[in-house]
């Protein structure tokens, strides 16, 4: 690739009506930084061939970089209809999404092992109608949300829970997600 | 005191929280890209009258106990 000048200058376009067709070629690259805004893309093709790329979801990319954030919160002894609340204040300047949940409920005792455990939870933003998650069930549930529950900077992502069985229950809540 | 800024600022990938019998929160935090891991007490977290105590005994922490 000697033929070649190295190209390292900032190249931005502005107009009400753009098509840009973009040809690469070079013996390697070292970073590409697309910034696309407008109100609607029609058509947004990227091909990309090389010995070795990534390309990852959202999740997996804010996880790679370090951004990933994970919950989880056990309660005491809960007696039937008790509740347990764990809250976290989004902090760090990012927005709190959350792909993720689930939850586990347990007997105390031993004599109650056998029993059905139902519980019922809430993942939300706490806030007058803010998003939440409600499940209800037998001993625990998990669940992979295909549309994030956001918590904006500076709110309250409150896990809550309750113990729906006729006898004293543990729960353990958890969930995760990304934050930027 | 050095966990509950990292609780405040954000800093961690996880956290656990552990409720204790008398209210107040055992907390546990970790960052992948940090040396160190955080484990602290908290009574009341983000109210008024927040207060972090002695990881073991959850009574409040003096000097002494530091």
């Amino acid at each position: 690739m000697t033929d070649y000048p190295d190209y390292t200058s900032l190249l931005q376009i502005v107009g009400s009506d753009i098509t840009v067709p973009i040809d690469i070629e070079t013996a390697t690259i070292g970073n590409i930084e697309v910034d696309i805004k407008a109100q609607s893309i029609t058509d947004l093709r990227i091909d990309i061939e090389a010995q070795s790329v990534g390309v990852y979801l959202q999740p997996d990319w804010q996880t790679k970089e370090g951004n990933d954030k994970s919950f989880a919160a056990t309660s005491a002894i809960l007696a039937p209809n008790g509740n347990y609340v764990s809250d976290y204040v989004v902090a760090g300047g990012g927005d709190l999404y959350i792909t993720h949940l689930s939850f586990a409920i347990y007997a105390s005792a031993a004599e109650d092992f056998d029993k059905q455990h139902d519980g019922f939870i809430v993942f939300s933003h706490m806030v007058a109608g803010g998003v939440r998650v409600t499940i209800g069930a037998n001993s625990g549930f998990g669940l992979a949300l295909n549309r994030p529950l956001l918590i904006p900077a500076g709110a309250t992502y409150r896990m809550y829970g309750t113990n729906k069985s006729n006898h004293n229950c543990y729960m353990a809540l958890s969930s995760g997600g990304y934050q930027v | 005191m050095q966990g509950l800024k990292k609780l405040k600022s954000g800093d961690f990938n996880s956290m656990s929280q552990e409720l204790q019998p008398d209210g107040s929160v055992t907390i546990h935090l970790h960052r992948r890209k940090g040396k160190k891991d955080y484990s602290f007490r908290v009574k009341n977290l983000y109210q008024l009258n927040e207060e972090e105590v002695d990881i073991d005994t959850g009574e409040p922490i003096t000097k002494g106990s530091l």
